[in-house]
């Protein structure tokens, strides 16, 4: 085989190599940025689907990062709030039956922020209300 | 060498001896071999540096080759171990930040706030069994699983109107052994506890948030909850599945 040939066949491979290089550099880095570290299932994507099932309960459970100061990229916001909503409704209802009315009404507080910020969802809002009202048992 | 006349030692290519002055009549013939090998030794370069120039285009190709070969697979641990990394790091800030982390986490405690505690705790890797955070370790053991029994809760009971109620039984084994979990690891750790534990009325809170959430959403008052405790592990999930699915 010539000196040309096998130098050839080098730069392709060069080549392909740097795009395989290049992809993996881009999906570290990605994975570098993503910001929850304990459970790789909290993904935007898992929140979406619970919230087409109306399991709001895991919704506010896998939410619970945003809430105590994750960062979530801009795109996702909407669906870490619609989470952080639901696990407030779910603490606001045990914080005002065990007596604690401070506490409660930050949750109410905080939720009716969240019903300013993200009006567009009102009615998935309103369906978690009900979700809630339906699960306490009487 | 030894001049042939007086028998001093002189070099090869002495033309005559530096003692007695007699012609080295063998310098001539060592001189013409030196000047071969010095053309011989010319050439030899040449090639050499001819065929590296030829040959430099395929070398460098295959030096890139072989960082770029490394550096994928260097790209691909980061990757695949991007939550360890990430892991080490906030745990190493964690202990940098300890002050400010130690404020916050006693806020979420004062609050009442366990879940926001624990999802905090977990968020900045804070290592409760390292010195700084030392104070912490028992509420976080008991937190924990008080996190687990209340998440347990929420997830099978807060659905909507018209929810896919997908795996129901799993919601109904997750919080039987979530409630159930919480009570063991409550028992074991209080009966340790010191009266003067900084803590103490957190994690005699947390059982009471328990009940509170019991009651309010899985209907058991206290007389319910004490036969619910004290029955077998068929019994409970019986009894959950019949308020949680209807069955």
């Amino acid at each position: 085989m010539s000196k040309k040939i096998v130098l050839l066949v080098m730069v392709v491979l060069d080549v392909l190599v740097a795009i395989f290089f290049f992809i993996q550099l881009i999906n570290a880095s990605k994975e570098l940025t993503f910001a929850y570290v304990e459970r790789d299932d909290i993904r935007p994507s898992s929140i979406l689907s619970y919230l087409d099932w109306e399991s709001y309960g895991v919704v506010g459970v896998l939410a619970r990062s945003g809430r105590v100061g994750d960062s979530v990229k801009e795109e996702d916001q909407d669906l870490y709030l619609l989470g952080e909503y639901a696990d407030l409704l779910y603490w606001e209802k045990i914080y005002a039956a065990d007596g604690n009315e401070g506490s409660a009404s930050k949750c109410a507080e905080r939720r009716g922020e969240i019903r300013n910020l993200i009006t567009e969802y009102g009615t998935i809002l309103d369906k978690m209300d009900q979700s809630v009202e339906a699960a306490v048992i009487r | 060498m030894k001049c042939p006349s007086c028998g001093a030692e002189i070099g090869l290519l002495d033309k005559v001896c530096p003692y007695c002055g007699t012609v080295n009549t063998e310098s001539s013939g060592h001189q013409a071999e030196m000047v071969h090998y010095k053309k011989q030794s010319e050439k030899t370069k040449g090639k050499l540096r001819r065929s590296i120039a030829q040959n430099k285009p395929i070398v460098i190709s295959v030096v890139v080759f072989l960082f770029l070969v490394i550096g994928s697979f260097i790209a691909m641990d980061v990757a695949e171990n991007a939550s360890l990394y990430t892991h080490r790091a906030r745990r190493r800030e964690a202990l940098k930040k300890s002050v400010e982390y130690k404020a916050e986490l006693e806020r979420y405690l004062e609050a009442e706030d366990y879940a926001g505690f624990v999802a905090y705790k977990e968020l900045h890797v804070i290592p409760e069994y390292e010195e700084a955070y030392k104070e912490f370790e028992k509420v976080w053991d008991v937190a924990y699983y008080y996190c687990t029994a209340m998440n347990s809760i929420e997830e099978a009971v807060m659905f909507g109107a018209d929810a896919k109620r997908y795996r129901m039984e799993s919601y109904v084994s997750d919080c039987q052994r979530g409630i159930d979990m919480f009570y063991f690891e409550y028992e074991s750790n209080v009966k340790d506890l010191q009266d003067d534990y900084k803590y103490r009325d957190r994690i005699l809170d947390m059982k009471e948030k328990v009940e509170v959430a019991m009651h309010v959403f899985l209907g058991l008052d206290e007389e319910g909850l004490r036969e619910y405790l004290d029955s077998s592990q068929n019994k409970q999930e019986a009894y959950l599945e019949e308020v949680l699915i209807g069955e």
